[in-house]
């Protein structure tokens, strides 16, 4: 099948990375001269397929046919040169030390070579040429280290023009753009547009999406959800569909009741005007009986806030008092003194030791508190951790195996069962559910719900709908740094709650 | 920026001729031994060897990797001079540089294409060599003709003139090539960030090879001049130089994790270095005192590093 518009087609791409499937079957057809929005939520596969479209990454399955021939692109140099595919990456690709002009022409300073050496008179030419062109006026003997980001994202536009590519690939980079300079970008585009260039436009803020993309691709999971067409009026209808298809939906799910609405307890942890690089002014309660989740777009600051309350990120101001005291938390260790926990959204990494056995991933942190005479109590540590086993129903073989050959719920609960040897105060934990089956997303909410009435609050951040209406008390959504909204009530309507998390 | 940050910002640039000055000012003021030609004759004659290795270790960690055959490298060029020189000095020079770039070649494949730590990579080749350079030279000896003596080591009313214009074209070379040449730009790419050289097409392979042959023949360089200054050949002539390497590259403000950092910097630590020497001497410190000093003084430098680092980190999450 021939088609005289189509610049790039990508057949049945299946890319896989340890543990994960970041594309599953991905197909699509790109034409030229279109504009083609890109979205999904954090690990979607946006990403991964750019880099496999720029050559940085190879697909383990599937094809990649440009100009009606099947090709292989095996490098970035390939992905510019022999097929014109250029892309400014979500992290930016700069090198601090070198000047704005050497970051344009990196890989062609040949081209400026004068008796061996680099004729900075010639380079600088050409560099402000470039820069002219999407009208941007820097000097170009500036380090790119003194740049603000915003205008590092346009010196790397300019550097993928200078490729004169066909398809020019942009990931996230309006990310740090206020809107005057999204303005700008797209005015940039439209002009490439019109020159007949295909362009692919990643972005969080679905508002430039529908502004601005002929169509927009929706991945969720690896998984291609469908390409919808742009007709540019019936914006909020079209939204709400495309959010829908990014976050999914699990219909299935059965929650335990809201009991922490009507039966609070004292308050526990309060927190006022938490900030740092990336919060601002946060302040919150979590009370004794309570289920409390962070709710909004990913990366709106949801997993700094945990990491900031557990020690791991420094703040800059703020207070927390635990029990009505003040409490300094300077590193992990300050907060797990205090009885706050915390669980990972990467439990494997950052929580367990992978390698050793589960009695010693569920019993060392608290080990010493049974020990006797600094001497470790084997039969005190086995009769606890054998309480926590039969209490939490975790299934395993024996104590003495290997935590990594636990089911991803097991682990989890392994590591609940953990911080319950420790009298926790407070759980903190970083989408608890993640990557786990139905079933045992069912327990697990059960296993919170539980550790609420006893009075172990938890503070969760929560991505998946069902699970964000359902399970907590409350709900707090971030946006940018903020909590921008909360709901405290039982039955909470989808609309209203997808509407708080965009601006 | 207001007259403070100027200041402040000169400072942080230029802070180490400033202790290089300083330290001169303080000797030259407390000794007047230290006032006179043969002292700064001396400085100059010890500094070119620190200078040039140096040169070779800043390349190496500015890609972000570690060199530790500098020393040795410089070690087997006096072995093998003071073997073949007097039978053809014109070859034997060809000969021990086409050796380094061999040996530097071989370890550039280690490290960039077969992914062995450069640590490890240039561990295992310091003790290869140090083996072969004591086969070639059990002990100090041999001879070395006198017109490399001459040539490398002329000087006048005793005033050292040639080893002061080694020093002098080493530290233009150094900065040219790290300033003025693709290889150059390249080498902070690669250190800054290997990743993003490699999204923008840099072969990152080909310019660890070359930085790692470049390396190796200017290590040998030093050998040379090492061989002209003792006469003879001396199969542990360079290892005193594999630890000055590290302090002066440290303490010119190159970064251990490689791409910040520059020649100029590391030039005037190595004069440092080669004045410390005397000063320590005037201050009756011994020879393993001194061991000691130098010892802290590389570990201080590179935690200093650190702690500015972690500040500056720490600064900005808070935003």
């Amino acid at each position: 099948m021939e088609n005289k518009g189509v610049v790039l087609e990508v057949k049945s791409i299946t890319k896989r990375f340890p543990g994960t499937v970041a594309l599953k079957k991905v197909s699509l057809l790109l034409e030229k001269g279109k504009i083609y929005g890109l979205v999904g939520e954090n690990g979607a596969g946006k990403s991964t397929l750019v880099k496999i479209l720029m050559g940085f990454l190879q697909p383990d399955e599937g094809e990649i046919i440009i100009k009606g021939k099947r090709v292989r692109i095996r490098s970035t140099h390939e992905a510019r040169y022999n097929y014109k595919i250029a892309a400014v990456f979500q992290e930016p690709t700069i090198i601090p030390e070198l000047s704005v002009a050497e970051n344009i022409f990196l890989d062609r300073l040949k081209m400026f070579r004068k008796g061996g050496l680099i004729d900075w008179g010639l380079l600088r030419n050409e560099a402000q040429a470039m820069l002219n062109t999407i009208g941007l006026d820097i000097d170009v003997d500036m380090k790119a280290k003194d740049l603000p980001l915003y205008d590092v994202r346009f010196v790397e536009l300019a550097r993928e023009l200078s490729y004169d590519p066909d398809i020019l690939i942009l990931d996230e980079i309006t990310a740090v753009f206020d809107s005057s300079r999204v303005k700008k970008l797209f005015s940039i585009l439209k002009e490439l547009k019109k020159r007949g260039k295909t362009i692919i436009f990643i972005s969080h803020r679905l508002s430039e999406v529908l502004e601005i993309c002929d169509e927009i691709i929706v991945l969720k999971d690896g998984v291609l959800q469908g390409v919808i067409h742009n007709v540019f009026s019936n914006v909020l209808a079209l939204r709400k569909k495309i959010i829908r298809l990014m976050t999914g939906f699990e219909v299935e799910l059965t929650f335990p009741e809201k009991t922490g609405l009507t039966r609070k307890g004292k308050l526990v942890l309060e927190v006022k005007g938490l900030s740092n690089k990336w919060l601002k002014e946060i302040n919150l309660k979590l009370h004794k009986h309570e289920i409390v989740a962070l709710a909004g777009l990913r990366g709106q600051g949801q997993d700094i806030l945990l990491r900031t309350l557990y020690g791991i990120i420094p703040k800059r101001k703020g207070e927390i008092y635990l029990e009505g005291r003040k409490i300094e938390i300077r590193t992990p260790l300050d907060a797990a003194k205090s009885g706050i926990f915390f669980i990972s959204d990467n439990r494997d990494l950052e929580n367990l030791w992978l390698s050793l056995d589960v009695h010693t991933n569920i019993s060392l942190p608290s080990t010493t508190s049974r020990a006797f005479r600094g001497i470790i109590s084997l039969k005190r540590d086995r009769e606890a951790v054998s309480k926590i086993i039969s209490n939490l129903k975790i299934k395993i073989a024996s104590l003495s195996q290997q935590i990594k050959y636990l089911s991803g719920g097991n682990k989890q609960k392994a590591l609940i069962g953990r911080f319950l040897l420790m009298k926790p105060k407070i759980i903190l934990a970083d989408e608890p559910t993640k990557g786990l089956d139905v079933g045992t997303k069912v327990e697990m909410y059960k296993i919170l719900r539980e550790l609420a009435q006893k009075g172990i609050p938890s503070l969760v951040i929560l991505t998946e709908l069902p699970e964000v209406l359902n399970l907590p008390d409350r709900i707090l959504v971030m946006r940018e740094g903020r909590i921008v909204r909360e709901f405290a009530k039982k039955n909470i309507s989808e609309e209203e709650l997808l509407d708080s998390y965009y601006g | 920026m207001s007259f403070i940050e100027k200041i402040k910002d000169l400072i942080t640039r230029y802070y180490i001729y400033i202790i290089l000055i300083m330290l001169w000012g303080l000797a030259a003021a407390v000794s007047p031994f230290f006032r006179t030609l043969i002292t700064f004759s001396a400085i100059i004659i010890a500094a070119v060897p620190i200078a040039l290795i140096s040169l070779a270790q800043n390349l190496v960690i500015l890609t972000g990797n570690f060199d530790l055959t500098v020393g040795v490298m410089a070690s087997l060029a006096t072995a093998i001079a003071s073997e073949t020189m007097t039978y053809n000095l014109a070859l034997s020079i060809i000969m021990i540089l086409g050796i380094a770039a061999f040996i530097g070649l071989i370890n550039g494949l280690g490290v960039a294409r077969f992914k062995i730590d450069s640590f490890i990579m240039t561990l295992g080749m310091m003790f290869t060599l140090t083996g072969i350079t004591y086969y070639i030279r059990p002990s100090t000896g041999g001879s070395i003709p006198k017109e490399l003596r001459d040539a490398l080591l002329y000087s006048i009313n005793g005033f050292p003139v040639t080893p002061f214009l080694i020093l002098i074209l080493t530290l233009i070379a150094g900065e040219m090539l790290l300033k003025r040449t693709i290889l150059g730009r390249e080498i902070y790419a690669v250190g800054g960030n290997p990743e993003s050289a490699k999204l923008l097409g840099i072969n990152v392979e080909r310019v660890l090879i070359k930085v790692y042959i470049l390396s190796a023949i200017i290590s040998s360089i030093a050998g040379l001049y090492l061989a002209a200054l003792y006469q003879c050949g001396k199969p542990d002539a360079g290892s005193p130089y594999l630890f000055d390497s590290f302090t002066a590259t440290f303490m010119g403000g190159t970064l251990v994790t490689g791409g910040v950092g520059d020649y100029a910097g590391t030039f005037a630590a190595s004069l440092i270095i080669a004045s410390l020497v005397h000063v320590l001497g005037y201050m009756n410190v011994s020879v393993w005192h001194r061991f000691i000093v130098k010892g802290l003084l590389l570990v201080s430098i590179v935690g200093i590093q650190q702690l500015i680092i972690l500040i500056k980190r720490v600064k900005e999450w808070k935003g």
